[in-house]
């Protein structure tokens, strides 16, 4: 069930206001619990599949801060970006111009795909979350 | 080693023409290497690796359909994101009127706090990452 509140957003041009359905805020399903889910459909250990998404995390680090794209099949690839400081001359520019290291996630072709099916499907469940619950329902992060 | 070109913008308003840098074009890490990696290093077997990535994969959708967010540890977390059309009153946005469901990534603690500029080195090249041996690596020192 996809949970969605509707928001009013502003067209700065000609100064209209519309509402929108948005995504409503939702609760993460933590690394354990996504364990579990992997260890349900595969035969392999539960120390094992932890390991491996242990690792994992570690090695899309490392590749990300030695300036690569780690390209993980279907689930998708993340690539670093930079943003930069402007320079009068192509000389002035060097790496103290550089701000922020970015990363971008795109996922893949299958993944995007497999949403745009589903909700063109309508296998897709979607509820109207309404502000007053949102009160009532409190601190969830 | 982010290799980083250097590129011309023309400022919209004033016309006038700026310098930045963009990253250069970067090498994959894809996911035969990824399974090697982590293959050698937790001793799992490359095929179990695989079947954990594989299963990545559709936990990942599963979640994301459900209307789930999946947190990968510190690193980050995949969440579902959508785009409507737009109406002149609330009661009038219905299910329907959403046009797409997209996978996003937003960054963890982990990325947040060491992949930024001070701890990264960077060295100038042309597009494709290409630089002459003599080219030094320049850091930017503390955060």
């Amino acid at each position: 069930m996809i949970k969605y509140v509707i928001q009013p957003k502003r067209n700065m041009r000609n100064n209209t206001v519309k509402y929108y359905a948005q995504i409503a805020p939702i609760n993460a399903t933590d690394l354990s619990e996504v364990a579990s889910q992997i260890e349900a459909q595969s035969t392999v250990s539960t120390a094992d599949v932890k390991g491996v998404l242990d690792q994992l995390q570690i090695v899309i680090q490392e590749q990300l801060r030695a300036g690569r794209s780690v390209r993980l099949g279907d689930l998708g690839s993340f690539r670093p970006t930079l943003s930069s400081t402007r320079s009068d001359a192509e000389a002035n520019v060097s790496a103290k111009n550089i701000k922020k290291v970015n990363v971008i996630y795109t996922p893949s072709g299958a993944l995007r795909r497999a949403l745009k099916s589903a909700l063109t499907s309508r296998s897709l469940q979607f509820e109207l979350v309404k502000p007053k619950e949102q009160a009532e329902e409190g601190g969830e992060a | 080693m982010i290799n980083y070109q250097v590129i011309p913008r023309r400022h919209l308003q004033s016309g006038k023409k700026y310098y930045y840098a963009q990253i250069a074009k970067v090498q994959p890490f894809g996911i035969d290497a990824i399974i090697e990696v982590i293959s050698v290093r937790t001793t799992i077997a490359s095929a179990d690796v695989k079947a954990v990535l594989d299963a990545l994969q559709n936990v990942t959708l599963r979640l994301v359909r459900e209307g789930h967010s999946l947190r990968l540890g510190d690193l980050g977390s995949f969440r579902p994101t959508l785009t409507s059309k737009g109406k002149d009153e609330p009661e009038q946005v219905k299910a329907s009127d959403i046009k797409s469901v997209r996978v996003r990534f937003t960054r963890g603690a982990w990325l947040s706090k060491n992949l930024v500029p001070a701890y990264c080195q960077f060295r100038r090249t042309d597009a494709n990452g290409f630089a002459a041996a003599s080219t030094p690596v320049e850091t930017v020192g503390e955060a």
